[in-house]
Formats: structure tokens, C-alpha cells, sequence
């Protein structure tokens, strides 16, 4: 048990550590191969890990919710919302190709049927014509009833709805002589290129449903957004675009107000260390903004061309581009140099309180 | 007789008028095919190479410079399967671009050189595996890259619409290569951090008494967990924005280590909130293992240490109500923090609590030093498991950073004064060949 | 200034600071200042690179910030986006920050209809495409070094890449002629290090205004061409392609809010030396 819970993680960290170094100096296979690999085993087991998280996260609010503790109506909400966007998120997204009868409108169903009817039986090739012959019997019916009727019944709807799904699912609806000049795009001529044989439903679906709206732009309507899975215009996509990122926005937010307190707390002229600091930020403050750099507008070349340095813009960009850049320098090198040192000191196993234990 | 005489004078102006006519013509059109675009390069200057210290994925197409490439010329690169084609245009670039100075990391920084020829990276045709699988009951066929296959190449010069081909077609396999020669500046830095630290950890095993500067922030841990025993509150510890693989959160969590057997002797509580599942399970076993090594493990309680939220401010609310709600009378902000540095802090200030704050993210650190009482900055936060610990291999190692930054001073010094001299009196090149050795490439 | 005034000043209730700064936001936006906007030679790094690529050049756009970045980064993004198209230009986009995936949907859905609007609509796979969210990090970026389609396989639609018309002659991270950099943390590093030290790819950077005092180091250099920082970069941006965006109608908020605290800092200040000499009165008595 000691040899699996410490001996065997020190072995693994030193080879992996050590392999990983080598493969940053030595392209050839399979170390070249090694440093593009690893990360998606990474993402493999990060992936499970995820389990590890709302497990705890469940378990944590549920003990809050038998305990009665306070503040236990938020996980109840935790509970609900963790619910109803994993189902969203995970269920996969719905054939959105498919036709609907809300998807033509109310006032176009008795002129479409006519248009279909009248030219899917005569002797001109054309859309009309090739969905037709395509449409089985009891679509034609219904479509013959609605042109003739001038009234479109929920039953017809229905049929012909149905009828008309059922050339969507026909791989080999589209033919150039039946749909002469109509738009497709490069996603349906990439399609229409493939081998029927090798297509899915969703993109048999999905190539007819676009050739179906370039044929009757004006009475099919556009393709709707799917409810489930994780693509825009999902209840997915609306809870991240109107809860999450709406409230992390709110709280990125927060920083204006605590920025403005935190300066107005410790901008103080204690030293001169304090000072120096406080001058610098206030010139970098007024320098970044159209206001401030008006203050110092009249600092020309007219004046002096030495004074023009003292512009607070130029005097901002100055500050940004050197004192700046050479403390940050300075503090990257240091991290760089004891991030070398501590990965050396975990790949050796010197370190190894991260374990559990210094033994 | 008279219509024979008009015939034959009508032939006669006819045979001076075409030439008249056409002949300028053909002349202009003469002079506009017979024009060079430039005067291409001879077949055997086009050469192929395998680009050097890479993962055998490129080759180098070099020619040399020619006198007349602007900025409207253009060089054309195609690729093809055999000596007769069938050709694909690879590349397209101006005719005043692409030399060999702009590739320092396969020929260096000679430009005296490097600038009379040009150079091109260029990819290789591969051999393709077909994988087979299924869809939803259909068979499909993706192609994988398998090996290079031998491709050839060949130059042309355009302009506008006019092209001329060098009169040359060359052919290459890349292959990979064992060392990457461009990182041998980074080696030498890496082998001699190696060997100070084992150098310097050999010295202090030796001797242990090593002189370490104090560094108030961790020298105040004892004094926050005492305050929080004392008010009877919990200490709030988190290890930052970033998972375990990440340097700042192995650090941190050496240090929770430290601070969870502080809390377990003085009979206090601990609040670990987390951001990553990974963190959270091994800052669950470091709490146990120190709570033991305290001889308290009935003290521990694992309800204590969780997974808040996966998304960054998610994370921070939680925390932030964490500490509205608990009122912890210290916190510890200690790993990798982005943004949400600032609304932690001054959260927890608001609540009257002393913070300890360390982190590594330099875009952080000036939120920290505002609104904390102590801030580890940088390097501090990865010293610190050495300081606490006192174990003389690890102090052992952070005198071999302390080496280390010592030779990068004075190489900083060398450097400018290198490069001071150079520019001043333009012969030392001994002195560039160092500074170019030493270049990222 | 008496003692108790000072001391009152010192010890101010904060959320009277947070009113006033609310104030200061949300006046401006109400009652606008229009306030000029001068150009820095940072944002016109990158402006000046695009503007001069040809038209068909094939951009590379990573959308790497968060939901909470999208208020400061959203306006540059859209700025960029549309440069780019009225230029001709291609763009490819990609992310490898999972929440990124969102923002970027969303910015190039809004672009799109934009365009559509105008009569003058972009079509997805030949005047841009997505390839979504690639995991690996660093790995991923050297990947798309040595193999762009390998490495992406399908776009976020699911559409395979390499029949796409967009991505013709585009073998490597290198083939690029720009990489438009949209983050909000530390991910434009690894750009640089995996991205335009190991292919030579040119890269600018768009960032927030906390990240971008951090990124003068790459820009002097060499690794980036430029830094369009925050609201205010964001503002000179939309200043260079003639149009007032979001980003130029938050600089007077800005303007007013960074005044506001320049105020707050003066009178903390006067106040904390007026304490202080009136302790050294009491301390000399």
C-alpha cells in the first residue's frame, strides 16, 4: 500500500517529468509526438474528474438542505439549475431540418398547394415537378385539398407535412435540371459532392431542407434554432448568454467600485516609496484618458521639444514601456528561474508535501 | 491589260500597307513577352533541404537573392507528385520577403549572409492511412496523416498576370531530427540550474544552517491562525484560479499543508473552498495528513474542504459569501489569481479579517499589496514551502535559484556592455557570436 | 481643514464612494460628452498590419476570453471582425478557453447579421468559419504549428475541414497571415511561445486594460505588433475604421470615473496630512 500511495506517484512524476524535458530537445519520434499528445490525456482524465466536482457540490448542498442551514433556498436553486442545463447541454440536439406546419405560414399554405399541385402534375421540369413525384399519394391528396378548398386543415396540414419530410429524407431529391439557378451554399454543395451513401439522416435532412428554401424562398421558412444540445438559439446557449455570462459580467463589474475604494484607501503619501507611486498612478490615470490628455495639450513643439515629453501621455507611455516593463521583466525572470527550481525539486521527489506527506 | 495593271498595283499596297500596319505591332508585343520579369535563378542555384532540429515535418526551398525584387513581383511556390506534376500552387509571397535573415533560428544571425538568399518553409505531401468507421449505421472514411512522401517542387516568378518557371524541379523527404540546436542556449541554462541545485542541496545537507532573509508574509501565518483561535473564527485558505498541474497550486497547497497543522494543534477551523475537483481531492488528503500528523484526525472534517464552482466568478461569489457569511478572521489567498484578485481581497477586508495573500501573476500582485496586509510576491510564493519547512534541501534549492539569478545579473551586465561596445566599435564579433548564442529563436 | 473632518473624510462609509462612482458611470452614458479620441502607436500596430494585408488573406481570430471580458473585449472583436471583411479578408476563428466557444458564436452571429442588414451578408465557409473549442492548451497551439486541419478536424459545426474552400492552402499555424488575439488572461504567452517564436506567425493583441501594462514587454520585443488594451484601446480602434461603437461611448465613462478617483485620492490625501499635522501638534504640546 506505501508503494502505491508514495513510491509508485514519485516514479511516475519522475519519468513523465524527465521525458517530457527530452522531448522539448528532441524532436524525432516518439518524443516529438509525446509533448502534442499529453494534453489530450490531460483532458481524458480531467474530464472524469468533473464527476469528483458535483459530486462534492451535491453533496455539500444536499447536507445543507437536510440541515436546514441558512441560506438553503440557494441550493435548492443550485439543485434546479444544475438539473435543467445538464439536460439541455447533454441531450442531444434535435433534428432542426425537419419541416414543421408552423413553418409555413397561414396565409401561404392555400397559394403554396396551388403552385405544387399545379406544377408538380404538368410536363415542366422544375422543383414543383420533382418534389411531386417524390410526394407519396396521400401528401398529393392533401395538397390537391387544400389548393382546391382554398382552406388548410389541421388533418391536411398534417399529411402533407408529413409527406414532405419524407423527400427530405430522400438522399437523392436534388437534380440539377429540377432546380436550375436556385442558391446553394458551399455547406450544401459540399454535401450534395459526397457520396449519398455516406451520408447521415440529420445531413441528407439538412442538404434537402436548404435546396427545399432556395426552391420556395418565400413559403418555407428558415431553418429554427434546436432547443436541445449546445448550438446557438438552444435553451443551452440562452442560459449562458443570458444568466451566466449576463452575471459574470455583473460581478467583473464589482472591480469599478472596489478599485475606487482600494485607491482611496491606500493611495496615501506615508513615504516616499508611497509617494513616487502615488504621483505615477495619478499621471498614468489622467494620461489615459481624452480629458487628461487635453490638460497637457499646450506642451507643443513650439514651446520646447523637451517639454513635449512631459505631456502626460507621452508621459504614460513612457511609464508603460520602461519603469514597468523593467520591474515585470525583473519579477519574471525571478518566477522563471523558481519555477525551474521547484519543478526540478518535484520531479526529484524532493517535494512532496503536494502527496499528503513530507515522508 | 488596264484591270491586269490596277490588280497587280493593288497587291503592291497591299503588300507595303500589312507590313506597315502589323509590323509595329508584332514589335510591341515582342517587347512585352521578351521583357524578363527578373533574371531567374540558374537551375542548379534551387536547392531543397531538410529544415534542421525540427520534427520532420518541414523542408527549406533556398535560392539565391536577385537584383529588381520589389514588392509587386512575386515568387511562386508549387508542389507537386512527381517530376511532371500534377503541380498546386503551395505559396505565394512577395519577391522582396522571405530570407534567410528572417529564419534565425536555422541559420543565425549573420546577415551579412543570411540576406543573399531567400528562403521558403514548405510542407510535404503525406502518405494517408484511410480509417474506416460508422456513423449512425453509415460507413464513412476519414485520411490520417501517415509519413512524408517524397514531394517535388518548383519556383516560378510572377507578375500580374505574366509567370516565367525556373527551369528546375527539385525533390525532398523531410526527416525528424534528434536535437533541437536552436534550444541549446536553454539547455545549458537548464543543465546548470541542475547542477547548482544539486551542488547547493549536497552543501546544505552538510551544513544546515543557511541564512534565508524573512519573509513577513509567512512569518505571519502563526501570527492569523492565533487571531483566529482567539475570535473563535475559521480561517478561509484558497489555492487559486488554476488546477494542480499548475507550479502556483502545488505551492499552495504545500503551504495549506503547513497551515492545516497549525489549525489542527490550535484546535481551529479551516474553510477550503475550491475551483478545480483535482485541487480539491489532494487539498482533502494534505488537511487529513497534516490533522494526523498533529495527532488530531478526529478534528478533521472533510465537509470543509469542496468544490465551489468550475467558472471563474462563480467561484468568487461563492467565496465572497463564504466569507460575508462565516466572517473568517483570516484568509489566505495563495496560488494563481486573474481578475478576481481584487473582489476577494477587498471582500474579505471588508469583513475585518487579516490577509495573507501570494501569488505569481504579476497583473495581480498590485491588487494584493492594496487591499492585504502581507503579499508574497513571485518568487516568494514558490520559497515558501522551503521556508516553512526548514528542510535543508529545500533551502538547499532555493539558494541554487538565488546562484541562478545571480549569473543572469551579471550576464544582464555582460550583455549591455557587450552590446555597448559592439555597437561603439562594430569588431567585436566574438562578442555578437555570444549574444546571438544566447538569443530565443 | 479641522481634525474631525479629516477624520471623518478618512473614515468615509465606502458605499457612499461605490454611489458616487455608479454616478459617474451611468451620468456619461446618459448624457453623453463625446469626448475626442487620440490614436497610440500601439493600436496602430496592429490597425496598420491588417490594412495592409491583401484582400483573400486568411486571418486567424482565437477568441480566448471569458463571459465576464465580454463588455471590454466584445467592442474590439466586432471592431476587428469588421475591418477584416470589408477588407476581404478571411477569418478563421478558434478557441481554447472552453467558455470562449460562446463568445465567439455570439460576436461572429451578430457580425453576420450585420452584414446581412447591408445587403452585402458574409457566408460561413468561405468568408469565415469557426473552428470552435480545441482542447489542449499549449499542446494545441503547437499542433496547429505542424498540422492546422489534423488538429481541428471539424469546425463547431461539424463540417470536416479539409473540404473546406476557407482553409484551401492553409497547412499550418504559419500559413496564417495574422493571428488576431481576443484574451483576457495569460493565454497570449503561449500564442508567442508556441505560436510566433515556432512559425514566425505575426500576432496583436487584444486585450483587457489589466492585462495590457503586462504586454509591453512582448510588444518591445518584437513578438507582437501591437496592444489594443481595454475600453480605450477598443476606442482608438473603432476611431481608426471611422465609427463610434460601444467602446468609443464607454470612454466618457471612463473619462469621468478615472477623474472621479483622481479626486478621491487628492482629498484622502489632504486629509491624511491634515491628520498628521494635527497629531504632530498634539505629539509637540
Amino acid at each position: 500500500m506505501n508503494f502505491l500511495k508514495r513510491k509508485l506517484p514519485l516514479i511516475i512524476v519522475f519519468f513523465t517529468g524527465v521525458i517530457m524535458m527530452i522531448a522539448y530537445y528532441v524532436p524525432h519520434s516518439p518524443f516529438g509526438d509525446m509533448w502534442k499528445g499529453a494534453s489530450s490525456w490531460y483532458m481524458v482524465i480531467a474530464g472524469f474528474t468533473l464527476v469528483l466536482g458535483v459530486v462534492s457540490l451535491i453533496r455539500n448542498h444536499y447536507r445543507k438542505i437536510r440541515l436546514g442551514k441558512q441560506g438553503f433556498g440557494y441550493s435548492i436553486v443550485m439543485f434546479i439549475t444544475l438539473i435543467i442545463t445538464a439536460i439541455f447541454g447533454v441531450l442531444p440536439p434535435e433534428n432542426i431540418y425537419t419541416l414543421r406546419p408552423v413553418d409555413i405560414e397561414e396565409e401561404n399554405w392555400s397559394a403554396f398547394c396551388s403552385t405544387l399541385a399545379r406544377k408538380g402534375q404538368g410536363e415542366v421540369p422544375g422543383p414543383c415537378r420533382r418534389i411531386w413525384t417524390l410526394l407519396p399519394k396521400e401528401a398529393r391528396g392533401a395538397a390537391q385539398e387544400i389548393a382546391e378548398s382554398k382552406n388548410a386543415t389541421e388533418p391536411a396540414k398534417e399529411s402533407l407535412i408529413a409527406g414532405l419530410n419524407q423527400v427530405l429524407g430522400n438522399p437523392n431529391l436534388y437534380r440539377k435540371e429540377s432546380f436550375p439557378g436556385i442558391y446553394l451554399s458551399s455547406r450544401v454543395k459540399e454535401l450534395l459532392g459526397k457520396d449519398s451513401k455516406t451520408l447521415i439522416d440529420r445531413e441528407i435532412n439538412e442538404m434537402n431542407r436548404n435546396v427545399l428554401m432556395g426552391a420556395f424562398p418565400d413559403d418555407i421558412a428558415e431553418i429554427r434554432n434546436p432547443m436541445r444540445g449546445n448550438k446557438a438559439g438552444s435553451v443551452f446557449m440562452w442560459v449562458f448568454d443570458y444568466i451566466n455570462s449576463a452575471a459574470a459580467a455583473t460581478v467583473f463589474s464589482l472591480l469599478a467600485f472596489y478599485i475606487a475604494s482600494a485607491a482611496y484607501r491606500a493611495f496615501r503619501v506615508r513615504t516616499l516609496d508611497a509617494t513616487v507611486m502615488l504621483i505615477t498612478a495619478l499621471i498614468v490615470m489622467i494620461g489615459r484618458v481624452p480629458y487628461g490628455e487635453m490638460f497637457s495639450n499646450f506642451l507643443t513643439e513650439k514651446i520646447s521639444s523637451h517639454l513635449v515629453f512631459l505631456r502626460l501621455d507621452k508621459l504614460t507611455t513612457f511609464f508603460l514601456n520602461y519603469p514597468t516593463v523593467a520591474a515585470k521583466r525583473a519579477i519574471i525572470l525571478g518566477m522563471g528561474l523558481a519555477m525551474v527550481s521547484t519543478s526540478m525539486r518535484v520531479i526529484l521527489g524532493i517535494e512532496r508535501t503536494y502527496m499528503g506527506s513530507d515522508e | 491589260m488596264k484591270m491586269k495593271k490596277r490588280t497587280n498595283r493593288l497587291n503592291s499596297l497591299l503588300v507595303c500597307l500589312v507590313p506597315a500596319i502589323l509590323l509595329p505591332l508584332l514589335a510591341a508585343a515582342q517587347d512585352d513577352a521578351g521583357q524578363e520579369i527578373l533574371p531567374l535563378p540558374r537551375p542548379e542555384q534551387l536547392e531543397i533541404m531538410d529544415a534542421p532540429h525540427d520534427d520532420g515535418e518541414t523542408l527549406l526551398l533556398k535560392w539565391p537573392r536577385i537584383s529588381g525584387e520589389t514588392e509587386d513581383i512575386e515568387y511562386v511556390v508549387y508542389r507537386g507528385e512527381s517530376r511532371e506534376g500534377p503541380w498546386e500552387e503551395l505559396t505565394t509571397f512577395a519577391s522582396n520577403t522571405s530570407y534567410g535573415t528572417d529564419f534565425p533560428k536555422y541559420f543565425g544571425f549573420d546577415d551579412d549572409t543570411n540576406e543573399k538568399f531567400h528562403i521558403r518553409e514548405v510542407t510535404p505531401l503525406w502518405e494517408e492511412q484511410i480509417k474506416i468507421f460508422t456513423l449512425q449505421g453509415k460507413t464513412r472514411t476519414i485520411k490520417k496523416r501517415a509519413d512524408p512522401r517524397k514531394t517535388f517542387y518548383k519556383l516560378a516568378v510572377r507578375k500580374g498576370t505574366r509567370e516565367m518557371n525556373v527551369d528546375a524541379v527539385v525533390s525532398g523527404i523531410p526527416h525528424d531530427n534528434w536535437f533541437r540546436k536552436d534550444r541549446a542556449n536553454g539547455l545549458i541554462i537548464l543543465v546548470s540550474m541542475f547542477f547548482f541545485v544539486t551542488f547547493f542541496i549536497a552543501k546544505a545537507i552538510r551544513n544546515p544552517n543557511i541564512f534565508l532573509r524573512k519573509i513577513p508574509g509567512i512569518d505571519a501565518v502563526d501570527e492569523a491562525v492565533g487571531r483566529a483561535t482567539e475570535m473563535g473564527k475559521p480561517i478561509l485558505y484558497t489555492t487559486g484560479y488554476y488546477d494542480i498541474q499548475e507550479l502556483s497550486c502545488i505551492c499552495s497547497v504545500n503551504i495549506l499543508a503547513h497551515v492545516a497543522k497549525k489549525v489542527a494543534q490550535y484546535d481551529s477551523r479551516l474553510i477550503v473552498p475550491c475551483k478545480w475537483p483535482v485541487a480539491m481531492t489532494v487539498c482533502q488528503e494534505v488537511v487529513r495528513e497534516a490533522y494526523i500528523n498533529a495527532g488530531r484526525p478526529d478534528a478533521f472534517n472533510i465537509n470543509d474542504i469542496f468544490f465551489v464552482a468550475g467558472e471563474q466568478f462563480s467561484y468568487t461569489i461563492g467565496v465572497d459569501s463564504i466569507m460575508v457569511r462565516e466572517r473568517p478572521a483570516a484568509n489566505f489567498f495563495l496560488g494563481t489569481f486573474a481578475a478576481e484578485a481584487l473582489i476577494l481581497a477587498e471582500t474579505g477586508a471588508s469583513t475585518g479579517a487579516i490577509q495573507i495573500a501570494g501569488t505569481d501573476s504579476n497583473y495581480q500582485i498590485p491588487f494584493f499589496v492594496v487591499a492585504c496586509d502581507y503579499c508574497l510576491i513571485g518568487e516568494e510564493l514558490y520559497a515558501a514551502s522551503a521556508y516553512l519547512a526548514r528542510n535543508p534541501k529545500l533551502i538547499g534549492s532555493l539558494k541554487a535559484q538565488d546562484a541562478g539569478k545571480m549569473i543572469l545579473f551579471f550576464g544582464i551586465i555582460l550583455g549591455a556592455i557587450c552590446v555597448s561596445l559592439y555597437a561603439f566599435f562594430g569588431q567585436f564579433d566574438f562578442l555578437e557570436s555570444i549574444l546571438h548564442f544566447f538569443t530565443v529563436r | 481643514m479641522k481634525l474631525k473632518t479629516a477624520e471623518k473624510l478618512l473614515s468615509i462609509d465606502r458605499r457612499i464612494i461605490f454611489l458616487l462612482v455608479a454616478a459617474a458611470i451611468i451620468l456619461p452614458i446618459i448624457f453623453p460628452l463625446n469626448l475626442p479620441v487620440n490614436v497610440t502607436d500601439e493600436v496602430r500596430g496592429v490597425y496598420n498590419e491588417i490594412q495592409q494585408l491583401p484582400p483573400g488573406s486568411k486571418i486567424l481570430v482565437a477568441f480566448d476570453y471569458e463571459p465576464s471580458s465580454i463588455p471590454e473585449i466584445e467592442p474590439m472583436a466586432k471592431a476587428v471582425l469588421q475591418q477584416c471583411f470589408d477588407k476581404g479578408l478571411k477569418i478563421v476563428g478558434i478557441s481554447w478557453l472552453e467558455l470562449g466557444r460562446g463568445n465567439a458564436e455570439k460576436v461572429l452571429n451578430i457580425v453576420e447579421s450585420e452584414y446581412k442588414e447591408k445587403g452585402d451578408p458574409i457566408e460561413y465557409g468561405e468568408d469565415y468559419a469557426y473552428m470552435g473549442f480545441k482542447p489542449g492548451k499549449q499542446a494545441m497551439i503547437l499542433n496547429l504549428g505542424s498540422d492546422f486541419k489534423g488538429t481541428c478536424k471539424t469546425d463547431y459545426r461539424g463540417n470536416e475541414v479539409y473540404s473546406m474552400p476557407l482553409l484551401e492552402g492553409i497547412e499550418t499555424l504559419g500559413d496564417f497571415d495574422y493571428l488576431v488575439c481576443l484574451h483576457d488572461d495569460s493565454m497570449i504567452n503561449h500564442w508567442i511561445l508556441y505560436g510566433h517564436e515556432e512559425t514566425g506567425i505575426k500576432i496583436g493583441s487584444f486585450c483587457t486594460a489589466v492585462m495590457a501594462p503586462g504586454i509591453y514587454a512582448n510588444l518591445n520585443a518584437g513578438q507582437i505588433t501591437g496592444i489594443v488594451g481595454g475600453l480605450k484601446g477598443g476606442s482608438e480602434y473603432e476611431k481608426l475604421l471611422e465609427y463610434k461603437g460601444a467602446a468609443t461611448k464607454g470612454m466618457d465613462s471612463q473619462t469621468v470615473i478615472h477623474l472621479l478617483i483622481v479626486v478621491f485620492i487628492l482629498i484622502g490625501n489632504i486629509a491624511y496630512l491634515v491628520k498628521e499635522h494635527h497629531l504632530k501638534k498634539e505629539r509637540l504640546r
